[in-house]
């Protein structure tokens, strides 16, 4: 204990504005061996990320930041004078961000940030250079001397983010800060991303505080984890004890609240004529951006009833495969509905769909009544706005409210009713609960899954998670570079012959589970 | 505030019932505006100046006789003095209000009716019209104002009805251009796909769901447009080339007397302040609105 | 780095071939637009010249000489070709060669709008970084208040306060700056020291609001966390890493006020009895002057779009990220 690479005793930190002072990390402690791997998990403003910059000695405007005891690598954080401050900052930690495109200077070459560090411990030009390419290539990026002079704009999501990490462990730092390191990187990547940290760990034998809001990723790579709910440390332990057998109210909520492979029980099956009818045929679906292939020949149908999952990662073209259906872009190839729709009348909406950001996707001048009346008026509904409301689950006190006096989970469950006002025989979902924190997920599939049942509509399910995907769908498709390279029911995705592709897809899934359960 | 807003009049075009609760987050909004003393001080100095424009004659101020002494200083009497003429600087002051906010507001609101429309109409339906009105507008703002100012007296002249013509056309641009960027913001929300995917009508998009949204904006650009238009409309008095004597112009004030600049400061440094203090309040309240629509 | 080095040569030069098509379309149009505009109103350029007294003969006489009967396209072909050929026409109002008179001019504005220029720039950079580091302070937003106001002052109140200051009461300028070819320069330079401080005013709030949120979008980016807990010191983060992000926002004003001050500006002009452009292109549109306006207009957009293009140059060089056609398009 008398040399742990860090030591926090009681921290508190509040935020105050000229009005009012909130506390946002209220007396936490933990400590962090030498080489050990920390994690910390919460949701969006549970503090964690407060904590991270405490360590790192980062004033916030407007923050206080008190503790009994703050030691990072021996030293007394708060009571560093500047240049002190300045040289530990360049010597003993290094920091790990959350979006690397923004935490890299966008007008200044990669290979010169990362120099940076070298030339402030004192080297010179050319040493720093030779440092440069060689702390790149530690990183596994390719041919680092011709990447050292990209800008940052240049390189890929993961290949920004190798370049943070070498700049972070330029100089051999004692304690590693990873805040949400992989959040926003595909699921590959972030696999590579978190394999490449354990590796150099392992190698250089430095500290890790990873913070995350995604349990089972902590899971997988620390030692110990702790739990934060709104700046309280309310359970800490070994990681895989947290995780199987959570003892704190808040961390239970949390591991039932995860869409998780390994323990999804799948759809039922007892329905066997779900989606033996069809509603939807797509023959020779394609569309192109400035010459680029976004989505290329897809074919499939959609059967009445029945829920249709897409799975893919960022750019695989599953965004656009939803808005073509929805009729929102110009696309080669046909979109065809069963006759009896087609020949509606009068004529209403075939398609309505529920987008992945709550925030954008109502109006902000407009009531929640206002959404709803207007909406069952255009999609030839029945009910009343009091009717929709109580379908989906909102209080019908919220009905004279703006938007942004809503929770997120709100928003959405608004979003959703505003696509069921009437009679619409399919439901596109683009991401629905990805911009929402896990314990509010589940209960929006939840209401999906209970409505999709209620009313018999067909759902296109699009998500970047195979376990929320897999948790509804009957059948799941996978785009990998505007091409569907498979389609197969739920079940036989896991277990039968897939695509190399999507081996890949469901290993990384699998992985990051399996491990975490297992204990590291 | 609202009701002088140009855009406002739009969604008469539907003909549904007006939302007592849409005004709700403007009024949280409005009232803290109320608690900006710049902007108090600003409607009420604006105010002041519409008040002054319609109700000079009535209050017995004499702004073209001769009523005392040539060049006398402030005194009882004459607190701003007389001119080379012997007459009130006061009263013209005063009433020089009047030609002030005759181009002003009519111009300012001509400006937003076109720039606005344009925005809106470009912003949501793109494609080539779009394209051509904005390299169009992109070239015409490259090019200095003056350009524009020059050939279109050139061409209109300088009456009322030209300089209002004059300044809408020469404001209208930039209002477009920013409401367009306004109006791409939003587009790039969900609520308005929603809307499409509906089978909501273009004109109820337009009306219902994007101008609520983009109407801080054009309430800013409407009160810069006011505040420019005045400006423009001074300066061109003050180059001979708006209200001719004996108008009590601030502009044509300024250039009549600032040969009298060194023994009769009075002459010119009111009508200044006038000017000056119209511009800055309407300026003023521009910048609050925003502080606060943000 | 050899790569990149190469794009971007190749955006610089696509830049540079794109604006050399462009600037002389943009002109042609603008004349045009110019010369159609001015017909829209009637009004007889000869019996503007020659007053009421002339006989119908002499006013038609009058203008045939001067090229302005005839069909309007068959004007404009014989303006154009003459504009391209070096001659400018005659001006109606100044009874002289609109070349010289419009050259002649042209080199005084040149040298008040680069004074005015060089003024503004650096004042308006302390001002708003300032601001910046000082963000939602008393002093920031009495700094903002203060310019805003300062600048929607109409020109010729400032001035004359200014001058009423200066030259009038301390007695340091003259009241009049009319440009003495004779005096040396330096003499020149604190002749124009007023006009261009006023001119420069009524631009500096929008350029300072400009340095103030780019200065204050860097120093609150996630990139100047990175680099402070990098643990470089404070003056290298800003020389490194503020400077450079904060000042690319703020080219495109800069270039379109460049173009502005350089074509000159009537009012400043007007009040300081300075011999620039500006003036010389109101008194032709008040009279009609068509030929004379014409090439004014011609001189001042291509100034303007000259200024564009420097301004274009400079953000390729500042900014790796540029892709012109999508600042073009936005």
């Amino acid at each position: 204990m008398t040399a742990a690479a860090v030591q926090v005793d009681d921290l508190h930190v509040s935020y105050s504005t000229s009005r009012s002072s909130t506390e946002v990390v209220c007396g936490v402690s933990f400590s962090i061996a030498p080489g050990e791997a920390y994690g910390l998990v919460g949701e969006s403003g549970s503090g964690k990320s407060t904590i991270a910059m405490a360590l790192t000695g980062y004033r916030v405007a407007g923050a206080t930041v008190t503790a009994a005891g703050l030691t990072v690598a021996g030293l007394d954080v708060l009571s560093l004078s500047a240049p002190e401050l300045r040289a530990f900052r360049a010597r003993r930690i290094g920091v790990v961000y959350q979006e690397p495109a923004r935490a890299l200077n966008p007008t200044m070459a990669v290979g010169a940030q990362v120099a940076e560090v070298f030339r402030l411990r004192g080297d010179d030009r050319r040493i720093a250079r030779r440092e440069t390419i060689a702390a790149l290539t530690r990183v596994g990026l390719p041919d680092p001397a011709a990447l050292s002079s990209r800008y940052p704009h240049e390189l890929s999501g993961g290949q920004q983010q190798r370049v943070v990490i070498a700049m972070a462990l330029a100089v051999s730092p004692e304690l590693l800060i990873l805040d949400e390191p992989t959040t926003g990187l595909d699921a590959r990547v972030e696999t590579e991303v978190m394999a490449l940290i354990d590796r150099l760990r392992a190698e250089l034998g430095f500290a890790t505080l990873l913070i995350s809001h995604n349990l089972p990723l902590v899971a997988a790579h620390c030692q110990r984890i702790g739990v934060l709910e709104r700046g309280v440390l309310v359970e800490h332990g070994a990681a895989a004890d947290v995780l199987l057998n959570p003892e704190h109210a808040y961390s239970k909520k949390l591991v039932a609240a995860l869409p998780d492979l390994a323990f999804t029980t799948p759809r039922r099956a007892e329905s066997p004529v779900r989606g033996a009818t069809p509603l939807v045929t797509v023959t020779g679906l394609a569309k192109s951006y400035g010459g680029k292939r976004a989505l290329d020949d897809v074919s499939l149908t959609i059967g009445r009833n029945e829920i249709l999952g897409i799975v893919g990662e960022s750019g695989s073209g599953k965004s656009t495969f939803g808005r073509a259906l929805a009729g929102l872009l110009r696309h080669e190839g046909q979109v065809e509905f069963t006759d009896s729709f087609e020949r509606r009348r009068p004529a209403r909406p075939l398609v309505q769909m529920v987008f992945q950001s709550p925030d954008a996707s109502l109006n902000p001048r407009r009531t929640v009544r206002q959404v709803f009346s207007r909406s069952i008026e255009l999609l030839g509904g029945t009910g009343t706005a009091e009717s929709l409301a109580e379908s989906t689950g909102l209080d019908p006190a919220l009905l004279e409210l703006l938007p942004h006096e809503l929770s997120g989970g709100q928003k959405q469950r608004v979003a959703i009713a505003r696509a069921f006002a009437g009679p619409v025989p399919l439901v596109v979902c683009d991401e629905p609960t990805s911009a929402l924190d896990v314990s509010v997920q589940a209960r929006i599939l939840d209401l999906l899954q209970e409505l999709q049942e209620r009313t018999g509509v067909s759902y296109v399910f699009i998500s970047h998670d195979l376990a929320v995907v897999r948790r509804l769908s009957d059948r799941i498709g996978v785009l990998h570079e505007g091409r569907l390279v498979d389609l197969a029911p739920a079940e036989d995705l896991f277990t039968g012959r897939v695509d190399p592709y999507t081996e890949s897809l469901i290993a990384s899934a699998v992985d990051l589970r399996a491990r975490a359960a297992a204990g590291s | 505030m609202t009701a002088t807003i140009p855009g406002s009049a739009a969604p008469a075009v539907d003909s549904l019932q007006a939302d007592a609760s849409e005004a709700a987050p403007g009024g949280s909004r409005f009232r803290s505006l109320l608690r900006r003393p710049s902007f108090i001080v600003s409607v009420l100095i604006v105010v002041w100046w519409v008040v002054a424009a319609i109700g000079w004659h009535l209050v017995g101020l004499q702004p073209y006789a001769k009523t005392g002494e040539l060049l006398a200083s402030p005194t009882w009497a004459h607190p701003f003095g007389t001119d080379n003429l012997g007459r009130d600087m006061f009263a013209r002051v005063v009433a020089g209000a009047g030609p002030a906010l005759l181009i002003g507001p009519f111009g300012a609101l001509l400006a937003t009716i076109i720039g606005g429309a344009l925005g809106l109409v470009a912003g949501y339906y793109r494609g080539v019209v779009d394209t051509l009105m904005m390299r169009f507008f992109d070239v015409l703002l490259a090019l200095p104002s003056l350009i524009f100012l020059v050939v279109l007296v050139g061409a209109f002249g300088i009456g009322p009805g030209a300089l209002i013509l004059i300044v809408g056309i020469l404001f209208a641009p930039g209002i477009a251009r920013i409401i367009r960027a306004a109006t791409l913001v939003e587009m790039g929300k969900s609520y308005v796909t929603a809307a499409k995917l509906q089978g909501e009508r273009d004109v109820r998009i337009l009306f219902r769901e994007l101008l609520p949204n983009v109407l801080p904006n054009l309430v800013i650009q409407a009160t810069l447009s006011l505040a420019a238009a005045v400006f423009i409309t001074a300066s061109l008095s003050f180059l001979g080339l708006g209200s001719q004597p004996p108008s009590a112009d601030w502009g044509l004030a300024i250039n009549e007397n600032r040969v009298y600049l060194q023994t009769a400061w009075w002459t010119v440094v009111f009508p200044a302040v006038g000017v000056a203090s119209l511009v800055v309040a309407a300026n003023l309240i521009a910048d609050n609105i925003r502080e606060v629509s943000r | 780095m050899t790569t990149t080095s190469v794009e971007r040569r190749t955006v610089l030069l696509g830049l540079l071939g794109r604006r050399i098509v462009q600037i002389p379309v943009v002109l042609l149009v603008v004349s045009i637009l110019t010369f159609w505009l001015l017909q829209v109103v009637p009004g007889n350029p000869g019996r503007n010249a020659l007053g009421q007294y002339a006989t119908v003969a002499q006013v038609r006489a009058w203008n045939h000489t001067n090229g302005l009967d005839g069909s309007l396209v068959g004007r404009y072909l014989h303006w154009i070709g003459g504009f391209f050929a070096g001659d400018w026409g005659q001006s109606l109002v100044y009874s002289t060669a609109v070349k010289e008179l419009v050259i002649g001019r042209l080199g005084n504005s040149l040298l008040l709008g680069l004074y005015a220029f060089v003024i503004m720039v650096p004042v308006a950079i302390a001002l708003g970084s300032a601001q910046a580091y000082r963000e939602g302070r008393r002093s920031d937003r009495a700094i903002t208040v203060g310019l805003l106001s300062l600048s929607a002052v109409p020109e010729f109140v400032v001035g004359v306060v200014l001058l009423l200051v200066f030259a009038v009461w301390l007695r340091v300028v003259p009241v009049q700056s009319a440009a003495d070819a004779s005096g040396d320069f330096l003499d020149r330079l604190r002749v124009m020291t007023l006009p261009a401080v006023v001119l420069a005013l009524g631009y500096l709030a929008v350029l300072t609001r400009m340095v103030r949120s780019g200065t204050s979008e860097a120093i609150t980016s996630q990139f100047h966390r990175t680099a402070v807990l990098k643990g470089l010191s404070p003056a290298a983060v800003v020389r490194r890493h503020v400077i450079r992000n904060a000042l690319v926002p703020t080219l495109s004003v800069l270039g379109i006020y460049l173009g502005t001050l350089l074509g000159g500006s009537v009012i400043v002009e007007t009040l300081f009895g300075y011999p620039g452009l500006g003036a010389l292109l109101v008194t032709a549109a008040e009279r009609k002057d068509v030929l004379l306006l014409e090439g004014g207009v011609m001189i001042t957009g291509a100034v303007s779009l000259l200024a564009l293009l420097l301004t274009d140059i400079c953000f390729v060089l500042m900014d790796p990220r540029i892709r012109f056609d999508a600042r073009e398009s936005r």
